[in-house]
């Protein structure tokens, strides 16, 4: 018996099993249990958190050290540096509310760099938007109608001008778009579903670390 | 106090069904009774690696963001099958293989991953870990400014995204192929599948990428599971068609049953 | 190089500062373009309208900063109507940055200032709860089991809100914001398939599409879609900021958009007809 193979595989059988039970029968016993599980599943996401962090510092402080041409250093000791000021500030003037430098930085900061790599999204969709909708065969040109009439629905000022784009907006939505993404996401929760089952019985073992 | 919860016997019967099926079909996919068709996008992959040797230009392999504990573990353990496979043949080709990682539980399993595929080769001596799978960050556009900016500085002549992708995907399809990389893209996050479709060269839609990962590891229990997909799809045309057809005439039966 | 060739291929610079310019126009100086609302968020706002006074909703704020200048002004919108409806509200965070994001949200509502509401007794932020599905589920579960602080530490047992709050029995309606598709389908199959609860959610625009079969079969009562459905809760409500805003800036850069589509399609056809010829 292979021990660090076969011990996983008999936890992860048996809580698989249990939240089947929670899910598909009234066993009081059974909820109870899953409740607990589910409560420690809470604790392990935490925890987690940590570990990210610890693999930051261990990561990045090791190409600081090295200092090697072409690895980008420079950017890893700067973020070294804001991890630290960021976790020393914060634990240090409290919560989030209480804490204006804690406040200060990440309003000043993050926030704003966050925004405007999603924001960039725009430019990137645009610039798409112009390469790609181009009816250069039958398939293209389906594309080209189809995203040419949802922007234009999409657009406020041209449905309050004439709300017919909004409703065709609404039927490409309705029966077009919404059939076939139930058919993808049918095909996704079948395989879901069995390799559910391959996880459960054994065969799917990549979350252990192996093939 | 019933035993089975209202609402959900017919899915548990459903779900039995399904546990009989992949049985039966891991037992006819080792009797080698069940074949797999090639998937377009999975060609191109050994296409891509042999154009960026011709050009003397790396190759990127990107796994995306996901983790093992999260609800996208399946299309990670997808996107690792083809990281292992792009591996293998890189190292046979002599391709640069550059796969950028973001999430700490997945790392050490690619890089064992990418280590074997290699050593297969017997060109282990040639791979550098901290240069070929560096970890970037696992926050989403940290990571993703990180690939995009490798990208701009390197050029690969191809990129292969293979697993869960979120907003960076975009950026990703459009700085790929402004650099004039061959891309194969794919992922069964319904929200990201169009943007691959817009921009790659060839997309693996959905549950491809899940057949993709059974086809490259080659076992045959893989490809069984495949088949029981397959046949449970299958039953979802027939009893949609079906019923579809019932309730135009006002005959709910099959809604009802399902609803049981 | 002919004109329709260089239309054909115009560089990434020149798209996407036409691209800045655009935005940056109506940024500086709104003209208060006409807005049609849409079904999915007048559908929100009648779900929200429907409940009677005292009723509890669940609220997760299920996005970040990089999802706040989109979704930021909805989620305002929503509280304005729901303190204006002197509904509960009990708010958690199954987003990291969620936490993060409820003063930005509360600083815009100010519901002691403008509705004389009483944190504890009207409102509570029992903050992030990690697990996303196994978070959702933990609450509508059993709350008290799961959680037994408030984000500022103060027990729950001590806030009137929560006396008569232990599970998805006492919730009126589950509403979300996210950028996460993870936390909007999760709300679906925890809140509406376990449990049958009325749920409204809002995403990007961009999740729009996949999030609509929920709405088409009833799993969810609104959707409030991006900048766009955060522009009509705003409208709908009559407290106009930021979305309102944004939606002249909308129109304006997807209309150049679309102008590029023209050019880029014309340029292209004409430019294959000077080859033939």
């Amino acid at each position: 018996m292979d021990y660090k193979r076969d011990i996983p595989l008999a936890i992860t059988f048996l809580v698989g099993v249990i939240a089947i039970g929670d899910y598909y029968t009234g066993i009081e016993a059974v909820t109870q249990t899953f409740n607990v599980i589910k409560n420690w599943g809470i604790v392990l996401q935490g925890f987690a958190l940590g570990l990210g962090a610890v693999n930051l510092f261990r990561v990045h402080g090791r190409r600081v050290s090295a200092r090697k041409e072409g690895t980008d250093w420079v950017f890893s000791a700067v973020l070294l540096i804001m991890l630290a000021v960021h976790i020393v500030i914060g634990l240090m003037t409290g919560q989030y509310e209480q804490g204006e430098t804690y406040n200060w930085l990440y309003n000043s900061i993050y926030l704003p760099i966050s925004s405007t790599m999603y924001s960039s999204l725009a430019f990137y969709m645009a610039y798409g938007a112009y390469k790609v909708l181009r009816a250069r065969n039958f398939d293209a040109a389906l594309l080209f109608i189809t995203a040419v009439l949802v922007i234009i629905g999409n657009t406020p000022m041209f449905p309050a001008i004439y709300p017919g784009f909004f409703h065709m907006r609404e039927w490409i939505f309705g029966p077009i778009v919404s059939g076939a993404y139930r058919g993808v996401r049918i095909g996704i929760g079948i395989e879901a579903v069995v390799l559910g089952i391959k996880t459960l019985i054994g065969m799917e073992t990549g979350y252990l670390g192996r093939r | 106090m019933a035993i089975l919860t209202e609402g959900r016997i017919v899915p548990l019967v459903a779900l039995i069904l399904v546990w009989v099926a992949v049985y039966i079909a891991i037992n006819m996919g080792k009797e080698g009774k069940i074949k797999v068709r090639r998937i377009a996008g999975l060609d191109a992959i050994e296409e891509v690696v042999g154009r960026s040797v011709e050009m003397g230009r790396p190759v990127f392999d990107i796994i995306g963001m996901g983790t093992f504990t999260d609800s996208y573990a399946t299309q990670t353990v997808a996107g690792l099958s083809i990281l292992n496979y792009v591996a293998g043949l890189s190292a046979r080709l002599g391709a640069d293989l550059v796969a950028p990682q973001a999430s700490v539980d997945v790392m050490p399993v690619a890089i064992e991953l990418v280590r074997d595929a290699y050593n297969v080769e017997g060109k282990l001596d040639e791979l550098n870990v901290d240069e070929q799978l560096p970890y970037l960050s696992g926050t989403q556009f940290a990571w993703a400014s990180g690939i995009i900016g490798m990208a701009a500085r390197r050029k690969p002549a191809g990129n292969i995204m293979i697993g869960p992708f979120w907003a960076e995907s975009m950026m990703f399809a459009e700085t790929f192929d402004r650099i004039g990389a061959m891309q194969v893209g794919g992922t069964a996050r319904t929200y990201q599948i169009p943007f691959f479709a817009a921009l790659c060269d060839y997309c693996l839609i959905g549950e491809e990428i899940f057949a993709a990962g059974a086809y490259v590891s080659g076992e045959p229990s893989q490809i069984g599971t495949i088949a029981a997909q397959d046949w449970y799809k299958l039953v979802a045309i027939a009893l949609s068609i079906v019923g579809a057809l019932l309730s135009t005439v006002g005959v709910n039966i099959i809604a009802e049953l399902l609803a049981r | 190089m002919s004109i329709w060739e260089k239309l054909t291929g115009l560089p990434r610079e020149i798209v996407m500062t036409l691209v800045m310019i655009s935005i940056i126009i109506p940024a500086l100086n709104p003209l208060g373009l006409p807005l049609m609302t849409g079904q999915m968020s007048q559908d929100w706002y009648d779900a929200v309208d429907a409940l009677p006074e005292g009723s509890v909703i669940l609220f997760d704020i299920g996005y970040g900063s990089g999802g706040y200048p989109s979704l930021g002004p909805g989620n305002i919108a929503a509280f304005h109507q729901m303190f204006d409806k002197d509904l509960k509200i009990v708010i958690m965070a199954t987003a990291l940055e969620g936490t993060l994001m409820y003063p930005l949200v509360m600083a815009g509502v100010d519901p002691e200032g403008n509705y004389g509401a009483v944190y504890g007794e009207d409102y509570v932020f029992i903050g992030y709860v990690a697990g996303t599905q196994t978070a959702m589920a933990g609450v509508l579960g059993d709350l008290h089991d799961l959680v037994t602080n408030d984000y500022q530490g103060n027990p729950i047992s001590s806030m009137p809100i929560l006396d008569d709050v232990n599970g998805a029995d006492d919730i009126d309606l589950v509403a979300y914001v996210t950028t996460s598709g993870d936390i909007a389908e999760g709300w679906v199959y925890q809140a509406y398939s376990q449990y049958s609860m009325d749920v409204v959610g809002g995403t990007l625009s961009m999740m729009t599409t996949s999030i609509k079969p929920y709405y088409d079969s009833g799993q969810l009562l609104g959707i409030m879609d991006g900048i766009k459905g955060a522009a009509d809760l705003e409208f709908l409500t009559g407290h106009a900021g930021d979305a309102i805003v944004s939606s002249d800036i909308l129109t304006f850069s997807q209309t150049l958009v679309l102008i590029f589509i023209a050019v880029g399609n014309i340029s292209w056809f004409m430019s294959k007809k000077e080859v033939k010829s």
